[in-house]
């Protein structure tokens, strides 16, 4: 029944986005091959369903009922509006023996993805934040504004469509509509080559970037790198096809999809900069107005709510109470913070192949990406590698592989275009990279702790999320001592997605330091004043061993105690 | 220029048959030597999961892909494990002959030469490395052949990663001659890097362990060696036995074990005197150490002594 109500969740949520995308697109009166045009249709469209749950959720409306009236209605509108419309004129067609292989692959990952997807949500961040997130606009039907957090204040375009879908299949809905942004990105890809006479290198792009092992598990996880990479993949595509006759409405199309990046993920601002610069500055008015449409109302939330535009960043030019610019200068100092290699060549091969020291691995295909500097021979390889190259530059300011990811389209397209003229080096690259990066194969090879997808979890329910999120187990007893309105702290992030109280985390806020410093000192009364009335401390957390043994003394009770976890209350 | 004289390059190439001949017969008849032992040993006989978790560097690692395909068709002995490479050698023959009929008759005879090493019958990559080497040079000729040309670099450069080097200077050779900056980037350079990182990806990213040095044996001691091992045989019997050996001869002991399917053996072990064995092989120069552990040699020579522990320490 689980597995039912979110595929129907992620489904509402995909076909609602398709149907708004469908009525943009027709609004704006811009004309796409038939294949290209359902994919832009869906990707533009999640931006618009993402800003109307927005709205939704400022007004505290976000409910079920909503949900579905206004999602009928959009489908219903769009399928009127379709009705009688001439289909567009197809691609150029992918050479039958592309299409096979890259069909094959595709859907021997596609059903591995989406059995992935379909289990519960276990991801660190996934049931950390983005997900606790959207269970905490779920509980309040809109933003919590008393609740504070580095990540509550991100933008959450992402976590907006997510809140649609976990409003009828809960997390497993949200990781879906995830998978749907990882399943569109290579079919994206393949219509970009097929536009621009290169089909046989862009299903080769597609499989390597869709086998790839960091994007498998993102892709499957309720996170948002592949929605922001298929975003900025479909602003320089809109660039690319519509070059020699870019209109007002593209532009603004194009700058909508900018400014949904950005929403989606901070890291993704460079995509309007960049989308100027690709447009030679062809009226930056209309970029501008798209962008603002839809970056805006994040800004303007935080400008309002926190005193800060961009927060949780920038805090020394808009100082506030919540964060602090030295709290922020530490954090963003501990992302870039790479662990210590053996060697450059073990970076190298940790990122490609083992995945250990660093979560998460690209595949090793991408061994090969020095070869895509061949592609500067041709114009597009020149500008693909340009926009790798800038989708690439957060990797210098977070050691996460995944945040290559937005960067992997255009250097797997621009890589495939160098080996364009080698005889059957592209089909054995791509299945080289494909046989490679199969859970199974995986297994052989990588680290054992590396992130990534493991095998075929069917049918998985509670024990599978106990097994894998240690806070799980403390859920009932969490949710028996702790009331609705009371605040649980914790030196550590937690699996807020699947708590459902709010927990005020050591480093995550003014509130969580000031609190984080009070219980350090021993000063348990100073930490409740605060608005601390419980407490999740890990064996490991510098307290742990004082306050258990003087519980008395710190005049704290302790109420349950699970996987090196406990939960004190303060007396 | 083709060759004159058929009846020379008949004399040359019996000539070259009978020397591939005693090849073979080298390969069939020579007791399994120190390196050959130790390829298969860590390379060959665990799984790849296993090769990959030791960390150790492989440099044949094309060699022991196919040996691993030998050993599983044929099992394990000294001549199965040395059969790629003499299908190697074979290869190698074919190509000089083809160069030789294009270019000279001298061609065939230095050809030759490299035959009477023992790259070709020994149970590692570097005569695979060499053939595949020489293809490049007779494919050069005809511009359709780049593309395999790059193939066999890199399957060079697999076979033996020592011949990263002469894999490069015959790739510029090959430029040279053509002359085709484009073409020799597309269809000479971009293939043999892809091959090469296909078959070295994985063994190159998990080589962090130290190399480990194996003198090789004399051709007597390799002998010595298995006379050894054919009296533990006798003498170990049906029970389970461990066995410490020294390093040299411990790959040497584990393919005799594989070969002869000794399965009641232990994996034998590095004796480093702290571990206690039933059976223990050490070098002649070493038999001090039957009396000072209070040992029972049970065969002696002037290489090697085999003991094992007497009834009453066991």
């Amino acid at each position: 029944m689980a597995a039912i109500t979110a595929i129907l969740g992620a489904a509402f949520t995909i076909a609602v986005s398709l149907a708004l995308g469908s009525l943009l697109l027709g609004w704006l009166k811009l004309e796409f091959c038939r294949q290209e045009g359902a994919l832009l249709a869906f990707v533009s469209g999640s931006a618009c369903v993402s800003l109307a749950v927005f709205g939704l959720c400022v007004i505290h409306q976000a409910t079920l009922p909503v949900f579905l009236a206004g999602g009928t209605a959009a489908i219903g509108a769009a399928l009127w509006k379709v009705r009688g419309r001439p289909r567009g004129k197809p691609l150029p067609v992918l050479p039958r023996a592309w299409a096979v292989l890259f069909a094959v692959i595709y859907l021997a990952f596609f059903a591995c993805y989406f059995i992935n997807a379909l289990a519960p949500e276990i991801s660190p961040d996934g049931s950390g934040y983005h997900l606790g997130n959207v269970a905490r606009d779920w509980r309040h039907h809109g933003f919590e504004w008393d609740y504070h957090s580095i990540y509550s204040s991100l933008g959450q375009g992402m976590e907006m469509l997510f809140l649609v879908a976990f409003s009828i299949g809960r997390h497993p809905a949200a990781s879906m509509v995830h998978m749907a942004f990882q399943a569109v990105l290579p079919l994206l890809m393949v219509c970009y080559g097929r536009r621009c006479g290169f089909p046989r290198v862009a299903a080769f792009a597609g499989l390597l970037v869709y086998v790839c092992p960091v994007a498998g598990i993102a892709g499957v996880s309720a996170y948002n790198d592949l929605a922001v990479a298929t975003a900025t993949f479909a602003g320089f595509y809109l660039i690319e096809v519509n070059y020699s006759q870019l209109g007002t409405k593209a532009l603004f199309l194009c700058g909508l999809l900018s400014g949904y990046s950005y929403a989606i993920k901070y890291t993704a601002w460079l995509t309007l900069p960049f989308a100027a610069v690709l447009t030679r500055g062809r009226r930056p008015w209309a970029l501008c107005l798209g962008a603002a449409a839809m970056a805006g109302p994040w800004m303007v939330r935080n400008w309002i709510w926190l005193g800060n535009p961009a927060a949780p960043f920038l805090n020394s030019w808009f100082p506030n109470p919540y964060w602090s610019a030295s709290a922020e200068h530490q954090y963003l100092a501990g992302l870039r913070e790479y662990p210590k290699f053996k060697s450059y060549w073990d970076f190298i091969s940790q990122i490609t192949v083992l995945g250990g020291l660093v979560p998460g691995m690209i595949g090793p295909a991408f061994l090969l990406l020095p070869l895509s500097l061949l592609a500067l021979r041709h114009p597009h390889g020149r500008r693909l590698l340009l926009a790798g190259a800038v989708y690439a530059i957060p990797v210098f300011f977070n050691t996460d592989v995944r945040f290559m990811i937005p960067a992997l389209p255009f250097f797997a397209l621009a890589l495939g275009l160098a080996m364009e003229n080698s005889r059957g080096m592209l089909p054995l690259v791509a299945l080289f990279q494909s046989f490679l990066c199969w859970p199974a194969v995986m297994d052989t090879y990588c680290d054992r702790n590396a992130w990534r997808v493991r095998g075929f979890p069917i049918g998985a329910g509670s024990e599978y999320i106990a097994s894998h999120v240690g806070d799980y187990a403390l859920k009932d007893d969490i949710e028996r001592a702790v009331g609705p309105n009371q605040r649980i702290f914790s030196f550590a992030g937690r699996a807020a997605a699947y708590i459902d109280r709010d927990i005020v985390v050591g480093y995550e806020s003014s509130q969580g330091i000031r609190i984080q410093d009070a219980l350090l000192k021993g000063s348990v009364l100073e930490a409740k004043s605060q608005g601390c009335d419980f407490l999740l401390v890990n064996d490991a957390d510098a307290i742990a061993d004082n306050i258990n043994q003087n519980m008395k003394s710190w005049r704290v009770t302790e109420v349950a105690k699970a996987n090196e976890t406990t939960l004190y209350r303060l007396d | 220029m083709k060759l004159r004289s058929t009846v020379s390059i008949k004399v040359a190439m019996a000539v070259l048959a009978a020397i591939f001949a005693v090849e073979v017969y080298r390969a069939a008849a020579r007791p399994i030597g120190v390196g050959e032992a130790y390829l298969y040993d860590r390379f060959v006989r665990p799984t790849m999961r296993q090769v990959l978790a030791s960390e150790l560097p492989n440099r044949d690692f094309l060699y022991t892909l196919l040996e691993k395909r030998s050993v599983g068709l044929f099992h394990v002995s000294p001549f199965s494990v040395r059969l790629p490479s003499l299908l190697f050698g074979a290869l190698y023959l074919f190509a000089v002959w083809r160069l030789a009929r294009r270019l000279s008759g001298w061609f065939l005879a230095a050809g030759a030469l490299p035959l009477f090493g023992d790259w070709f019958w020994r149970a590692n990559g570097t005569g695979a490395a060499i053939a595949l080497l020489l293809c490049p040079i007779w494919l050069a000729s005809d511009r359709r052949n780049l593309n395999l040309i790059g193939i066999c670099l890199g399957l060079s450069v697999t076979a033996q990663t020592d011949f990263a080097i002469p894999a490069a200077v015959i790739a510029l050779a090959v430029l040279a001659y053509w002359r085709q900056w484009p073409e020799w980037i597309d269809r000479v350079i971009i293939p043999a890097l892809v091959v090469a990182l296909i078959l070295l990806v994985l063994p190159l990213t998990h080589a962090y362990a130290p190399e480990e040095k194996t003198p090789e044996f004399t051709a007597s001691q390799a002998a010595h060696l298995q006379s050894a091992l054919e009296a533990l045989r006798i003498g170990a019997g049906s029970g389970p036995i461990s066995i410490g050996a020294p390093p040299a001869a411990e790959p040497v002991v584990n393919f005799y074990r594989a070969q002869h399917r000794a399965g009641n053996w232990e994996r034998a072990r590095r004796d480093d005197s702290s571990e206690h064995f039933d059976y223990y092989l050490f070098p002649a120069g070493e038999a001090d150490a039957v009396e000072q552990r209070h040992l029972i040699a049970i065969y002696r020579d002037a290489d090697f002594v085999v003991a094992n522990r007497s009834h009453a320490a066991m």
